[in-house]
């Protein structure tokens, strides 16, 4: 049971980095960022062509792929959130979920649809607790998602980008009067979800199998997260992730009937929005 | 709209999602539909396809076969060209069954005829397998071939059968294969496989083994795990540990540590992709070090995917592997014939159908008729390739072969390696 315990807390590190980014949207434009994960991976993809296939040096390659994801993630702004501004918000979403199939068929495409390596950014032959072997690149996504989370604090509150950010997020057409550029707020938050989706794909692509679809897996279950901590906390979605991934570990322990996992974790989701609406961490930040 | 509704509606929409996938994955290819929508037919490119049947120049005129010309006979090709994996299977296509194509004309084609395949798609759907078939009853055809898919081709299979129009099929279901008597499988039903890993597994177990077996919650993946978990069982294999597995689970960690509680010693996998990460994740436990087999991951896509992390796996294979030496004659051919694009053990795999193929039509005579081809499938026996499991049809018996390779992982490159000749016996 520990090591289930253990080893769920690591895979939820994952949950809710990939979660981080979704809510870092969320926050400011009250959508959610369907082509998240496929915005990732597609900057996890040039990472590896870079790195693995063209040798250039790691700390370039990362550079790249982080780069390219938060291109997509400013293109994704200007092509279709900017246009559908003032458009019901289940439309801009439907928008996203357009930009997810289409980086996906792209990926397929342009990658194949099969399964490819994927060397880890650090390698070693980490360390055991409780039986579980803990590998460097899982300490490593641990330290990344707790750097973001600090850095993402920095932005927010001490920065003028962060304040017009918070007003924007607060209510845009008020922050519009009194001088914030919106759209540049708008375009600035995007371009900083694709960079965090980028590096959790970066992270994450040698802890699973590395293919077109990884991220696409694994954004249901950073969604749940992001909404155990109630969609605009951070930190709470976070916590969500590390939540989902442990009760992901007792349970898959516990219970071995097809979709006994799937099933307890919607009814464990369901549940605590029930209780707590605003999610299991009640932060602002 | 207020942000508490639409956090009401995300919330929705991400428990029912949820509940969705708990639902498992039910293959919607893997269903059997009654709608069609239309299939495409294109003439591969280094052959023009036949419009008309010739009439023969002899007095006792014979009834045209449909397909056959004095000069050309047609095939229809089967296969999901246009899916998710269209462009993979497009590229094995261009290898593996062109290359065939391209040796068999310039050898003089088949009993004089040169031999034109025209390329079906069943889209990776069921309704598209319809749509298949009803292609290939009116696109010209003399026989077909379909290589490739689980519910989709069983599905146009099926359609074929009931229309009484000969075809070879590589595999399907038990369900399927025991009650045609149109379609022939080329390798054994997928519960024949599994019974047949069993007992190649019973074979080399040690007395104390403890077999753990892992399914992926896909139908074709149960159908052949439940089959080898039967099989196994009555071979007196203790199967101590069962467990299904979602498709792109990130983690397989709790239930491997099930397995290792259990004291399993070989973990069979039905998986594809998902054995990467199951021998990765398997490798974080402390003092689990199984022994690994199963089907439908001895693909070299998968172990080049992950060097060293399957090394020492075995299992069954339906085509030979990529270090035999008609592996390297078939890539001087692709070479040859300027096919060599894709040059693995499925472009290897459809080369061997189009042998099969190839002796089908010599042995359906010079004047092929829907009645030759019957006793010509019906009279190959032992027809032995080195490239597929020797192929016997008989009166009767739809099913070509009931042997496979076996197969340990891996070679030097990363690829499934030989352990054997292809065997029933196991």
């Amino acid at each position: 049971m520990e090591i289930s315990l253990l080893n769920g807390a690591f895979l939820g590190v994952i949950y809710g980095l990939i979660a981080i980014g979704l809510v870092v949207v969320y926050r400011v434009t009250r959508i959610i960022n369907f082509a998240h994960g496929e915005i990732g991976m597609i900057g996890a993809f040039v990472f590896a062509d870079l790195w693995l296939d063209h040798d250039l040096p790691l700390v370039l390659a990362v550079g790249a792929g982080i780069a390219v994801s938060a291109l997509l993630g400013v293109i994704t702004e200007f092509v279709v959130i900017r246009p559908l501004r003032g458009q019901p918000r289940l439309t801009v979403m439907v928008g996203t979920l357009g930009v997810s199939s289409l980086l996906l068929v792209y990926a397929v495409r342009r990658y194949s649809p099969r399964p490819r390596f994927a060397r880890p950014v650090i390698e070693g032959n980490g360390f055991e607790i409780a039986g579980l072997l803990v590998r460097p690149v899982q300490i490593l996504t641990l330290v990344v998602a707790l750097a973001i989370l600090a850095l993402l604090a920095l932005v927010m509150f001490k920065s003028s980008f962060g304040l017009r950010l918070r007003a924007t997020a607060l209510d845009s057409e008020a922050a519009a009067e009194v001088g914030v550029r919106v759209g540049r707020v708008s375009m600035g938050t995007w371009a900083i979800a694709g960079a965090i989706a980028g590096l959790s794909a970066i992270l994450v692509s040698s802890q699973v199998v590395f293919s077109a679809f990884f991220m696409s897996r694994l954004m249901l279950r950073a969604l749940a997260a992001a909404l155990l901590g109630g969609l605009t906390s951070v930190t709470g979605a976070f916590a969500g992730g590390i939540f989902l991934g442990m009760a992901e570990g007792v349970i898959g322990f516990q219970w071995i009937a097809p979709g006994a996992v799937e099933a307890s974790l919607a009814v464990l989701v369901m549940a605590v929005l029930i209780v707590r609406p605003k999610g299991l961490v009640a932060a602002e930040y | 709209m207020s942000r508490r509704p639409i956090r009401k509606l995300i919330g929705l929409v991400a428990v029912l999602a949820l509940v969705a996938a708990a639902c498992g994955d039910d293959d919607s290819s893997d269903t059997q539909a009654t709608t069609a929508p239309t299939a495409t037919t294109q003439a591969s490119e280094s052959t023009a396809a036949p419009e008309t049947t010739a009439a023969p120049e002899t007095t006792q005129a014979p009834v045209p076969t449909e397909g056959v010309t004095d000069d050309t006979i047609t095939v229809s090709v089967v296969a999901g060209f246009t899916g998710l994996f269209g462009e993979v299977i497009e590229g094995i296509y261009v290898s593996g069954m062109e290359t065939w194509l391209e040796d068999v004309n310039a050898r003089g084609g088949v009993n004089g005829r040169e031999v034109v395949l025209k390329k079906v798609d069943h889209q990776e759907t069921a309704e598209g397998g319809i749509a298949a078939c009803q292609e290939v009853l009116s696109n010209g055809s003399y026989t077909a071939i379909l290589v490739q898919g689980t519910g989709p081709q069983a599905a146009a299979a099926d359609c074929l059968d009931d229309a009484g129009f000969t075809n070879l099929v590589w595999t399907a279901d038990d369900s399927f294969v025991n009650s045609w008597g149109s379609s022939y499988t080329i390798f054994p039903s997928e519960e024949g496989q599994g019974a047949l890993l069993a007992d190649f597994v019973s074979a080399n177990a040690s007395p104390d083994e403890k077999v753990g077996v892992v399914l992926l919650n896909v139908p074709v993946y149960t159908r052949i795990g439940n089959a080898f978990v039967d099989r196994a069982t009555a071979n007196g294999l203790d199967v101590v540990e069962t467990v299904t597995v979602e498709f792109g689970q990130a983690s397989f960690t709790p239930q491997l540590i099930r397995m290792e509680e259990a004291g399993v010693t070989t973990v069979a996998m039905f998986v594809t992709n998902e054995a990467i990460q199951i021998a990765t994740d398997a490798t974080t436990i402390a003092g689990f070090a199984p022994d690994y087999t199963g089907a439908l991951f001895e693909f070299d896509f998968v172990t080049q995917a992950a060097p060293g992390v399957l090394d020492g796996a075995t299992g069954l294979r339906i085509s030979a592997t990529v270090d035999t030496p008609e592996f390297a004659a078939f890539q001087a051919l692709a070479a040859q014939y300027e096919r060599s694009s894709v040059l693995d053990g499925e472009a290897f795999l459809y080369y061997g159908y189009g042998l099969i193929l190839e002796e089908v039509l010599r042995q359906a005579g010079e004047n092929p008729t829907a009645d030759s081809l019957i006793s010509g499938i019906e009279g190959i026996s032992g027809f032995a390739t080195g490239v597929l499991p020797p192929i016997t049809w008989g009166s009767g018996d739809l099913v070509g072969s009931d042997g496979m390779f076996p197969t340990v992982c891996c070679s030097d490159i990363n690829a499934w390696a030989a352990d054997g000749p292809a065997s029933s016996d196991f």
